[in-house]
């Protein structure tokens, strides 16, 4: 199991302004708005207990499943910020402060995907080591594939790690605490076909990456300099 | 400016203090609750669903108005009658079963309740069964199904053919539909009333059923 401290959980305001809605716009937040956003983040930050778990297969019994077709080995993982944060949210809303509440949630969510980048970072870290090319990451549920892929994830995450992680998947394919995601990443020799087009958003390199938007040349993402 | 300009200046300003101090001072006036209600805060939470509706306001800003509006109707609720709000009703809502995301349906019911309708939150992971006993119970003008995933969406058509089966659902009860996954065809395909992408469309969309 990865855990990380909450001050290792890079997430900016940027992010948690996009799943606020604001997306482009962020010039138009208010001041109010602006300094309850600073708030809720710090907040986020006591919250947060960041932890992950990856595991690598061999992509063989795989193959019957388009997703994995030229795969030599494929990582599933999970990444979860822990349930506080969800508690905190639901209480605020019960106490009528349904702003910060939602502000607080967004944070946490752009703190999901930050987790989720530093577990996909150690499956790019790990894949190198051994000498493969991986891809970017895929979810089921996103894209093409659909929420059904989470049986499939959860298989070979079946172990006494996942356990200590805390997450569950339910019966109705949800998983437990809200704040988590699951992922594959296709690892092998030879250059692999993303999964996700156009997908850099859920990429987890940095801003400031000079293929950022285009997937042709994407050659950071295939775990090359990583 | 009026009085009743400046309350829906405050209502849109998010300016909570202020709408209550305004709102008093209306009373105070001696204007009638239903008009403070109908020319002050209404219209300024219209303009906030309008300037939402165009990308101008978000849902932060959105839901301080709506705060602020809520602190104006508390002010007013004491002298109010049921039947001086044209567009009052009642909201029977919940997540589906094998689903416990809230925060949606949360803005919903705090979306409802701030407008003035009486909200019946059920809460999350919710059975068919249970929406059915609700409408039963409460006679709800609406019964609002919320869903994060394809997966618990698939929840909603079976709670509409229950709702048909017991005859609860017709022109007095509707069923609004929403939530991440779905979209209006999804709506249309399972037979459902009505879907809203939004809280704040869902407020305008039943205010304008129930006014047609
Ligand atoms: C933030 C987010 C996350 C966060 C937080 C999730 C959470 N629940 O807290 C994180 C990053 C953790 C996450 C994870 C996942 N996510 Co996600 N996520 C989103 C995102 C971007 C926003 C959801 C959100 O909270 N919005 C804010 C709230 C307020 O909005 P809302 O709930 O939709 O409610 C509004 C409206 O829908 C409407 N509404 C809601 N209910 C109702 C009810 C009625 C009656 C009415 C009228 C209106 C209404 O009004 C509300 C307010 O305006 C959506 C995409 C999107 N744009 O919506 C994807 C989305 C929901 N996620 C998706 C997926 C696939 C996942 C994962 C399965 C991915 C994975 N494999 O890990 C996981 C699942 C998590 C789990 N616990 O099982 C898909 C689901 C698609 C599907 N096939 O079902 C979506 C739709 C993205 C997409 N376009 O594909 N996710």
């Amino acid at each position: 199991m990865l855990v990380w401290k909450p001050e290792d959980i890079q997430f900016d305001r940027s992010e948690v302004l996009r799943y606020l809605g604001y997306g482009s716009n962020a010039a138009k937040v208010g001041v109010r708005i602006r300094k309850m956003v600073e708030q809720e983040m710090d907040t986020a930050r006591t919250l947060i207990a960041p932890r992950g778990y990856f595991r690598i297969v061999d992509a063989a019994p795989l193959r019957e499943w388009e997703y994995f077709s030229d795969a030599e080995r494929v990582a599933f993982g999970v990444a979860t910020i822990g349930e506080a944060l969800e508690t905190r949210v639901k209480a605020l809303f019960a106490a009528g402060e349904g702003t910060r509440g939602v502000l607080l949630d967004a944070a946490g969510s752009a703190a999901a995907e930050a987790v989720t980048d530093l577990v996909n970072r150690e499956v790019w870290r790990w894949a190198k080591r051994m000498g493969y090319r991986t891809t970017r990451r895929f979810s089921p549920g996103y894209g093409t594939w659909s929420v059904e892929g989470q049986e499939l994830v959860f298989q070979h995450l079946r172990d006494r790690k996942v356990e200590q992680l805390g997450v569950t998947l339910t019966p109705s394919l949800l998983m437990v605490p809200l704040k988590s995601v699951s992922f594959a990443i296709k690892l092998g020799r030879q250059s692999m076909r993303e999964v996700n087009k156009g997908r850099c958003v859920s990429c987890a390199l940095e801003e400031n990456c000079p293929f950022r938007g285009r997937d042709d040349v994407c050659r950071k993402a295939s775990g090359e300099r990583v | 400016m009026g009085i009743y300009q400046l309350l829906s200046r405050a209502v849109e300003a998010a300016e909570v203090d202020r709408v209550e101090k305004l709102t008093r001072t209306a009373l105070d006036e001696g204007l009638a609750p239903n008009d403070v209600l109908d020319n002050g805060l209404m219209p300024g939470i219209e303009v906030v669903g309008e300037k939402f509706g165009r990308g101008e306001l978000f849902i932060p800003e959105v839901m301080m108005s709506a705060r602020a509006l809520q602190t104006g109707l508390g002010v007013l609720r004491p002298f109010l009658k049921v039947e001086d709000t044209s567009f009052k009703g009642k909201l029977v809502l919940g997540t589906v079963a094998g689903d416990i995301h809230d925060l949606g349906k949360n803005l919903v019911a705090m979306m409802f309740t701030a407008n003035g309708y009486e909200v019946i939150d059920l809460g999350v992971d919710v059975s068919s069964e249970k929406f059915v006993a609700a409408a039963e119970e409460h006679q709800p003008d609406f019964i609002g199904l919320s869903a994060l995933l394809t997966t618990t969406m698939s929840r909603m058509p079976e709670i509409i053919r229950l709702l048909d089966e017991r005859g609860l659902r017709g022109n007095t009860c509707r069923v609004i539909v929403g939530g991440a996954p779905l979209n209006e065809s999804f709506a249309a395909e399972i037979g459902a009333d009505l879907y809203a992408d939004s809280a704040i469309e869902a407020v305008n969309l039943v205010r304008k059923t129930l006014s047609a």
